[in-house]
């Protein structure tokens, strides 16, 4: 029996709703399916146009730049392929976040459907997505084979922590821009400015000196670095691994704690 | 075992305009200590200390004019607005009839609507596919079903979303205004079928301005007036008590 009650806790209630959404997989499936679907349907691409976009900007930029920076297309070119890859999937989880609920209006209000379903569904579809992306960093490593090794399997340890870290990015954004509308221009700029500081396109060594802070106070380096370091056949530099479990921890609170305090209200300020 | 507990519940919607949607304006406003009431939050107060029980086997209507709170009230035994005051609690499904086309994608076939339709209200996928022969007769589309519903006429879309949303038997069924759809053949089936969902549910709860309808489907009534229970009983007392309110003058 379906029981709504709503004289507990708010962190009773959210926790009620976060697992009515992940006990509803096939609402959060079918929702994300359908938007990537739409894109098929209208092209034969679908979803590839982006995938060719980017590799389109991986081979511009990595000409230049591997000239710029001196270095080899070869040291070069997966690097940037592996950044740009996840930070695609890192930045348009949360870009995407800032319209999660207010393009859902029509769900919201007509039907009982738990809140936590629509960061869900964003986070399925980017994982598509990425899916589709992940044919350019295919194509990279046919044509500079890294040197493959067991260490290569940290990369799904580290995979797990950026999509909880991710998530919980989503949903803190998704519930403060449904509020504040003015706040998904802020942080589609942001996002941009998070791109150029964080070492994507550049290597992490080249800042050095008493700049270095910008690559270790940035969470977002973090999660890069943590995640590309093994799919390019290198080590994990020490401490990098509890820096970012203990920011995926902080982020996890907080999203908690945001989502706990307004989920009642969403419905109220679509 | 359906019910529907609610107790006390107000709600209390903040209306904003673009200063208050602004996190920029906000900022700006506590910086300079301006009070929030210079800029922007209006707070308009949708219901106020409603009360009500609902078990097996009640029908509810609800009557009241044109704002007075009857949508609100809807969302709220729905399970969609959570009271800012008070409390509400639901046990049962429940399936608000409210949008029909809720959901529906129009560059999908008709087949892939009812499949998405099924899956939003809670089926599995089989369960879901299973639907598509008894809305393919009911609808009369035949191989319509198979062509996206952005080629459909209105009627056609209307009899489509009428038949996805009536093929769920739920707990608590909640309805803005009797649903209908169609030419007057389809009218009748439309009718009956929603006589049975009517039936087979253990709850009903509508709002309409249809008073004979009112009296012909509910067993007792609920009169609101500016968000607040201004009656509550049989539905000839209620209707009779609306009446009168509707010979004072308009608030």
């Amino acid at each position: 029996m379906l029981t709504t009650a709503t004289h507990q806790s708010n962190v009773r209630l959210a926790l009620t709703d976060m697992s009515a959404s992940l006990r509803g997989w096939r609402i959060v499936l079918l929702l994300g399916w359908t938007e990537i679907a739409k894109r098929y349907r209208r092209s034969a691409l679908g979803p590839f146009w982006l995938t060719l976009s980017m590799a389109g900007t991986i081979g511009s930029l990595s000409v230049v730049y591997s000239y710029l920076f001196g270095l080899s297309l070869e040291a070069y070119l997966p690097f940037l392929t592996v950044g740009f890859v996840l930070w695609s999937f890192l930045s348009q989880s949360i870009i995407d976040a800032s319209t999660a609920f207010s393009a859902n209006g029509g769900f919201l209000l007509q039907v009982r459907i738990p809140r936590f379903t629509f960061p869900l569904q964003l986070m399925f579809r980017q994982l598509a997505i990425l899916a589709h992306n992940s044919i350019v960093l295919l194509v990279v490593s046919i044509l500079f084979p890294p040197a493959f090794s067991a260490s290569m399997l940290l990369f799904v340890p580290a995979f797990a922590l950026l999509v909880l870290f991710s998530t919980s990015l989503a949903t803190i954004t998704a519930t403060l821009c449904t509020r504040f509308r003015d706040l998904p221009q802020a942080v589609a700029s942001l996002m941009q400015i998070a791109f150029f500081v964080t070492p994507i396109m550049w290597k992490p060594e080249q800042l050095t000196g008493e700049r270095q802070f910008i690559v270790d106070g940035n969470p977002f380096a973090t999660f890069i670095d943590l995640t590309r370091t093994p799919l390019l056949g290198g080590t994990i530099r020490e401490g990098l691994w509890l820096q970012a479990i203990l920011v995926t921890l902080i982020a996890m609170g907080v999203a908690f704690a945001v989502f706990a305090k307004f989920r009642a209200r969403i419905s109220y300020w679509l | 075992m359906a019910s529907i507990s609610v107790a006390n519940v107000g709600i209390v919607f903040p209306i904003y305009d673009a200063r208050g949607r602004s996190l920029k304006s906000r900022a700006y406003d506590s910086v300079r200590k301006r009070s929030h009431t210079s800029s922007s939050i209006t707070l308009i107060t949708a219901l106020d200390g409603v009360s009500l029980e609902l078990r097996d086997g009640d029908r509810l209507g609800i009557i009241g004019r044109n704002g007075s709170g009857k949508t609100t009230l809807l969302r709220v035994l729905s399970g969609i607005y959570e009271p800012t005051s008070g409390s509400v609690v639901i046990d049962g499904s429940v399936a608000s009839m409210t949008d029909l086309t809720m959901g529906m994608d129009s560059d999908a076939t008709g087949e892939e609507n009812i499949i998405i339709r099924g899956i939003l209200l809670g089926l599995t996928r089989k369960e879901a596919v299973s639907l598509i022969e008894p809305v393919r007769d009911f609808t009369e589309l035949a191989d319509r079903l198979q062509y996206p519903i952005r080629t459909y006429s209105t009627g056609m879309l209307l009899r489509l979303a009428f038949a996805i949303s009536t093929s769920i038997k739920p707990d608590i069924l909640v309805m803005d205004e009797m649903i209908g759809a169609g030419d007057a053949h389809f009218l009748e089936k439309a009718r009956m079928r929603v006589q049975s969902l009517i039936g087979a549910s253990s709850i009903l709860a509508i709002s309409s301005h249809n008073l004979p309808m009112i009296r012909e489907f509910c067993t007792s009534a609920i009169l609101l007036n500016n968000g607040q229970l201004l009656a509550q009983g049989s539905v000839d007392e209620v209707i009779a008590r609306y009446e009168q309110l509707d010979g004072e003058s308009p608030v």
